[in-house]
C-alpha cells in the first residue's frame, strides 16, 4: 500500500507513553527475550526463526540496512501468535508515489507458532509478512528452529515471494500480482504460491548479553535493486547484538556482501512492567471489636447524632486514603456508603481501603458494609462484604474474602449524594500533544502545547465539561496533503482543522448521567462533542452487574464544526477540493454495540449501525487487556461503502493501545492513553467520537472487572 | 511589543501547564509525576543513630522493632499500630507497614514488591517449637499486571546455636532456627530466626520476595 495520513490528538497527555518506555526498566522477565530481526521480529538478521517472545511482549524496533528504515512494533498475542505492524521508508527509491525519493509503505505480519521445541523436534512456525495490500515485503515462510546447545540455536526455512527471491529452487503455481480491492485486504491470493527458496542460520550467544549471528538469506532484494541503489553480492549476512539489562538490544550487520545494517529494539511486557504491586504507601489495618461488643446497640438511641458523626469521622479517614464519600446511610446493624473514587486504577483497592476505614470508624453493632461505588452521579454496583469476614481474612488469601463478598446492581439501594457540595468546580493546565503521521510529506508531525480543562458537576449527575488548548511548537499546520474522497468528507478535512484550529476549544459538553432501571445506565451529551462535531448524543447500556455481555445504542444527531474550532458551525456540506463534488453528512448517525468479556484477557465488541458519512455497516474489535489496564487490540469496520469508493487502504482499520499511567509513576491512578494507529484516514466507517462512553465507566465496578483485580483488595 | 507580550504569554502558560496545576485535590500530574518517579524513584539510603532508637524507646511503651533492607540500605523504626488476633501491624510514619505474628513476619504494605499474606501455620509452629522438620509455606505477592502469585515452598528446618539477645529494651536468652526453603516457582532462600523460651522471635532474618529481598527485623521493645 502506498502512503496516506493520520489525523488524530493526544488525550491525557505524553505521560503514559513516557510511561511505557520508563517502564521498560521492568521489562527483565524470567522468560527469555528472543533476538530481533531488521523487521522486528523474533529471528536472525533479515531472515524469521521459529521462536517467540515472551507472552504478551511489544517489541519497538528500528532497523535499518543500506536505504531501507524499518520500524515496527510487534506484540505477542498470545504464546503462539505474534502480529507485527511496520512502518517503512526507502531513500532513493525510484517510483510514482515516493516523495522526495523516499518510498513509504505499512505492513502487517502474523507468525504462528505450529510445534513447541521439543526434545528432538525444533520449533516449527509459519509467518504471513506484509499480508495485507500492496506489499513490498509480501513474503510467506515455513522456519524450525532448534536449541543444539545452550545459547546455540541453528534455524532452517522455506520462503515464498520476497523470501524466496534468491535462488529459488521450486516454483509452486504462479504468484499474482494483482492488487485486490484499492490495497489494504489481505492478500490471500498470493500466498505460498510462486518461486520458494531456502534459507538458514545460527546464533550463537555465550552470555545473556552478547549475541553472534550467521545467516544464508533467501531474499534478494529485487525491488531495491531495480528501484534504488542496492546491490546484492551476497546472501551471506552476520551480525552481533548487545543486550541491556533491561532487554534492549542493540545490533549491527555486515549485510549482502557490500552494506551495513543497524538495529535497535525496546521490547517492554504489559505482565511485567513496572512496580508489582505499586509503591504506594500501605492502607489502614482493620480494626477487630472486642468480643461481645457487637452487641452493643445502646448508640443507636440518638441514631441521628451517632451517624453524624460517624460521617465526618469517615469523611476524613477517607480523605486521607484519596476516596470521597458522597452519600452515606448508617443503620443498626448495615452501613451503606456511596464512594467516589478519583485515584485507584484497581476498582478492588479502593473498595478494599474503604471496607478498613469503616471497620476503624463505624459502631461496633454495624456489621454488614455495603459500598455502593458512583461515576458521574451513577451508582454503579453495590458490594457487600461482612465486617467479622474483614476481621478474620485481613492476613489470608485475597480469594477468601472475594468468595465472601457479593456485588449486586445498585439500581434504588444508593443512599442519596448528598455529602458532596454542588455546584462543585474543577480545573487543570496540563501540557497536551497532538500528532499525524505516516504522511509521505512527513511522516511525523506534532504539535505541543498547553491544554486548560474545567468541569462544573453542577449536580452529581449533570456535568459541563470542556477543554481549550494552544499550541506552543509544532507542525501540524504544514498539512497539505489533499486526497479526493467519493464520500463526504467527513474525517479528511483535518488538515483544515489543523491549520487554522489554534487555539481551539477541544470540547464543551453538557453530559447528563442517571440509571433509567435496573441493569440500565443513561447518557445525553450535547454540545462540541468532538474535534469535528457538534451536536447531540444519546446512549443508552444494559448491562447486569455479573454479566460479561453488554448491550448498547447510540443516537446522535451531529453539526460539523467551523475550522477555526470556536463557537461556530458549518453546515453539514462538505465540497471536495478536487473533484468539486458536493456532498451532504447526514445529521443522524448512531449505534447498536455489543461488549462481551471472554475472561480470558480477551475482550470483544461489536458495534452495528450508521456512520459519520452516512454509510451502514459494523465495527469489530478485539482487545488483549490486562488487569493493570493495558489493552492492546485491532479494530477492523466493514460499511457498504465500496473499497473503489472507499479509496486507499479498501476499509478502515487500526491498531490501540493503552498504556495505564500507573505503569511509569509505580503508584495508582486512573488515568491512561490510548494510542490509535491507523494506516490511513478516510471517510468510510468514521463514527463520531463521544468521549463521555457509558462501557467503560460501568464495567469497571461490576463483578468480572472487579474480581479480575481483586489481589489489590488488601493493598 | 504587541508580539513580545503575546510571545510572554504563551510562554508563561507553556510553563504553567508543564509545571502542571489544577484546584481538584486528586489531580495527578503526569508529568512530575513521572519524572519524580524516574528521577527520584530510588530511596536514599538510611542509617538509624542510636540517638534516634533511644529516643524513641522513650516516647512510647508500644512494641517498637528495628526493621532493615539490606538490598536497599535502609533502616527504620516500626511502632505497633494495630492488632488484629494474633497478627500485629507495625508501622513507621510514612505508612511503611509490616505484619508479624508471633515475630515472624507475615505481610508488607508499601515497600514496593510486597509480601501480600503467607500461609505460616506449620513453619512457625515448627520455629516456635525449636523443632526439627519438613514444612509446607506459601508466600503471596502481586505481580506488575496485579495477579495474585502464589509461590509454595517447601522448608527444612532445624535449631542452630544458642545465643544471648540484647537488643533495646528486650533481654533474653534465646535460640537461632534456620529454615531453608525451596520452591520450584520463586527463588530458594534461607530465612533465621531467634527465638526466646516463651515461643517468641525477637529477631529474624526473612525473605520477603524477589523484589525487597531480605528483611532484618530485631524487636526493641515488646
Amino acid at each position: 500500500m502506498t502512503a496516506g495520513a493520520v489525523y488524530r490528538a493526544g488525550r491525557i497527555g505524553m505521560a503514559a507513553a513516557i510511561a511505557g518506555l520508563v517502564a521498560l526498566s521492568g521489562a527483565a522477565a524470567e522468560e527469555a527475550i528472543p533476538s530481533f530481526n531488521l523487521y522486528g521480529q523474533p529471528g536472525l538478521i533479515d531472515m524469521p526463526t521459529a521462536e517467540m517472545a515472551p507472552d504478551a511482549t511489544l517489541g519497538l524496533t528500528y532497523g535499518r540496512v543500506h536505504d531501507s528504515n524499518r520500524g515496527t512494533l510487534i506484540f505477542q498475542i498470545t504464546p503462539r501468535l505474534i502480529g507485527a505492524f511496520r512502518y517503512t521508508g526507502i531513500q532513493n527509491f525510484n517510483h510514482p508515489s515516493s516523495v522526495d525519493g523516499v518510498y513509504y509503505d505499512r505492513s502487517f505480519d502474523l507468525r504462528y507458532l505450529l510445534f513447541t521445541e521439543g526434545k528432538i523436534r525444533p520449533a516449527v512456525a509459519v509467518g504471513l509478512q506484509d499480508f495485507i495490500g500492496t506489499g513490498i515485503y509480501s513474503g510467506e515462510y515455513v522456519v524450525a528452529t532448534k536449541t543444539l546447545t545452550p545459547g546455540l540455536k541453528v534455524s532452517a526455512g522455506l520462503g515464498w515471494g520476497r523470501l524466496g527471491s534468491y535462488n529459488p529452487i521450486a516454483t509452486i503455481s504462479t504468484r499474482s500480482n494483482d492488487i485486490l480491492g484499492t490495497g489494504g485486504v489481505p492478500t490471500y491470493d498470493r500466498w505460498f504460491r510462486g518461486d520458494v527458496a531456502p534459507f538458514a542460520g545460527i546464533s550463537y550467544a555465550p552470555n545473556d548479553r552478547l549475541s553472534f549471528k550467521l545467516e544464508y538469506s533467501s531474499d534478494q532484494y529485487d525491488e531495491e535493486t531495480r528501484s534504488g541503489g542496492f546491490e546484492h553480492s551476497s546472501p551471506i549476512n552476520l551480525g552481533m547484538d548487545y543486550r541491556l539489562k533491561n532487554g534492549a538490544q542493540f545490533s549491527l550487520y555486515y549485510a549482502y556482501g557490500n552494506t551495513l545494517g543497524a538495529q535497535v529494539t525496546f521490547p517492554i511486557n504489559p505482565k511485567t512492567a513496572g512496580s508489582p504491586g505499586g509503591n504506594e504507601t500501605g492502607g489502614l489495618p482493620v480494626k477487630r471489636r472486642a468480643p461481645g461488643d457487637a452487641r452493643d446497640l445502646g448508640w443507636t438511641m440518638a441514631l441521628d447524632s451517632a451517624e453524624a458523626s460517624t460521617q465526618q469521622r469517615l469523611i476524613s479517614s477517607l480523605e486521607r486514603e484519596k476516596l470521597e464519600v458522597e452519600g452515606f446511610d448508617l443503620q443498626p446493624q448495615r452501613a451503606t456508603l456511596r464512594l467516589r473514587n478519583p485515584t485507584y486504577g484497581a476498582s478492588a483497592q479502593a473498595i478494599g481501603r474503604a471496607a478498613r476505614v469503616m471497620t476503624r470508624v463505624l459502631p461496633a453493632s454495624v456489621e454488614e458494609f455495603v459500598i455502593v461505588p458512583s461515576e458521574n452521579g451513577m451508582p454503579m454496583s453495590a458490594i457487600t462484604l461482612r465486617r467479622s469476614d474483614l476481621e478474620n481474612l485481613e492476613n489470608d488469601a485475597a480469594v477468601e474474602m472475594l468468595a465472601r463478598t457479593s456485588i449486586v446492581d445498585a439500581f434504588g439501594r444508593a443512599p442519596k449524594s448528598d455529602l458532596t457540595e454542588y455546584p462543585k468546580f474543577t480545573w487543570s493546565l496540563t501540557p497536551y500533544y497532538s500528532y499525524s503521521t505516516f504522511d509521505p510529506q512527513n511522516p511525523l508531525r506534532i504539535d505541543l502545547g498547553a491544554r486548560l480543562s474545567g468541569s462544573v458537576q453542577i449536580t452529581p449527575n449533570i456535568v459541563l465539561s470542556g477543554s481549550v488548548k494552544k499550541k506552543l511548537v509544532g507542525n501540524l499546520d504544514q498539512i497539505t496533503r489533499v486526497d479526493e474522497s467519493k464520500l463526504p468528507r467527513v474525517r479528511t478535512n483535518y488538515g483544515y482543522y489543523a491549520r487554522e484550529g489554534d487555539p481551539a476549544i477541544d470540547t464543551l459538553t453538557l453530559d447528563f448521567y442517571g440509571r433509567p432501571g435496573r441493569n440500565l445506565y443513561s447518557r445525553l451529551s450535547m454540545g462540541y462533542l468532538e474535534e469535528m462535531y457538534a451536536g447531540v448524543s444519546a446512549e443508552l447500556l444494559w448491562k447486569p452487574v455479573d454479566s460479561r455481555f453488554a448491550l448498547g445504542a447510540e443516537l446522535n444527531y451531529v453539526r460539523r464544526r467551523d475550522y477555526d474550532l470556536m463557537f461556530g458551525l458549518l453546515d453539514n456540506v462538505t465540497t471536495d477540493p478536487v473533484s468539486g463534488i458536493k456532498r451532504e453528512i447526514p445529521d443522524v448517525n448512531g449505534h447498536v454495540s455489543a461488549y462481551y468479556a471472554f475472561g480470558n484477557g480477551f475482550h470483544g465488541q461489536l458495534d452495528v449501525g450508521r456512520y459519520l458519512a452516512g454509510d451502514y455497516g459494523a465495527t469489530f474489535t478485539v482487545h488483549r487487556e490486562f488487569a493493570n489496564g493495558w489493552r492492546i487490540g485491532a479494530f477492523a469496520t466493514f460499511t457498504d461503502v465500496s473499497e473503489e469508493d472507499f479509496g486507499e487502504g479498501s476499509f478502515d482499520k487500526g491498531i490501540l493501545i493503552t498504556i495505564p499511567l500507573s505503569v511509569g509513576i509505580g503508584t495508582p491512578s486512573r488515568q491512561s492513553n490510548t494510542t490509535v494507529i491507523r494506516s490511513v484516514q478516510r471517510d468510510g466507517g468514521a463514527r463520531l467520537n463521544v468521549s463521555s462512553r457509558l462501557y467503560e465507566q460501568v464495567r469497571t465496578w461490576h463483578e468480572p472487572n472487579v474480581a479480575n483485580s481483586w489481589g489489590r483488595f488488601w493493598r | 511589543m504587541k508580539t513580545r507580550a503575546f510571545l510572554g504569554l504563551t510562554a508563561a502558560l507553556g510553563l504553567a501547564a508543564l509545571a502542571g496545576c489544577s484546584n481538584d485535590p486528586y489531580f495527578v500530574n503526569p508529568i512530575t509525576t513521572v519524572y519524580d518517579a524516574v528521577f527520584k524513584g530510588k530511596q536514599k539510603p538510611t542509617a538509624l543513630t542510636q540517638q534516634q532508637i533511644l529516643q524513641t524507646l522513650a516516647a512510647t511503651d508500644l512494641p517498637v522493632a528495628f526493621f532493615d533492607v539490606a538490598d536497599r540500605d535502609s533502616q527504620t523504626l516500626l511502632i505497633q499500630i494495630e492488632t488484629n488476633g494474633p497478627y500485629r501491624t507495625f508501622a513507621t510514619a510514612t505508612r511503611q507497614a509490616v505484619v508479624m505474628r508471633d515475630g515472624m513476619i507475615t505481610g508488607t504494605r508499601g515497600l514496593g514488591g510486597d509480601l501480600m499474606s503467607v500461609d505460616e501455620g506449620p513453619l512457625l509452629d515448627l520455629v516456635r517449637a525449636r523443632g526439627t522438620g519438613d514444612v509446607v509455606y506459601i508466600q503471596r505477592f502481586l505481580t506488575p499486571e496485579d495477579i495474585t502469585e502464589v509461590l509454595t515452598y517447601r522448608c527444612g528446618v532445624e535449631p542452630d546455636k544458642r545465643v544471648d539477645v540484647a537488643m533495646g529494651l528486650v533481654n533474653t536468652p534465646a535460640q537461632e532456627m534456620v529454615a531453608a526453603c525451596e520452591s520450584p516457582d520463586g527463588p530458594p532462600f534461607v530465612d533465621y530466626y531467634v527465638v526466646d523460651p516463651s515461643g517468641q522471635i525477637v529477631a529474624s532474618r526473612q525473605w520477603l520476595g524477589r523484589h525487597i529481598g531480605y528483611g532484618a527485623m530485631h524487636m526493641l521493645q515488646r
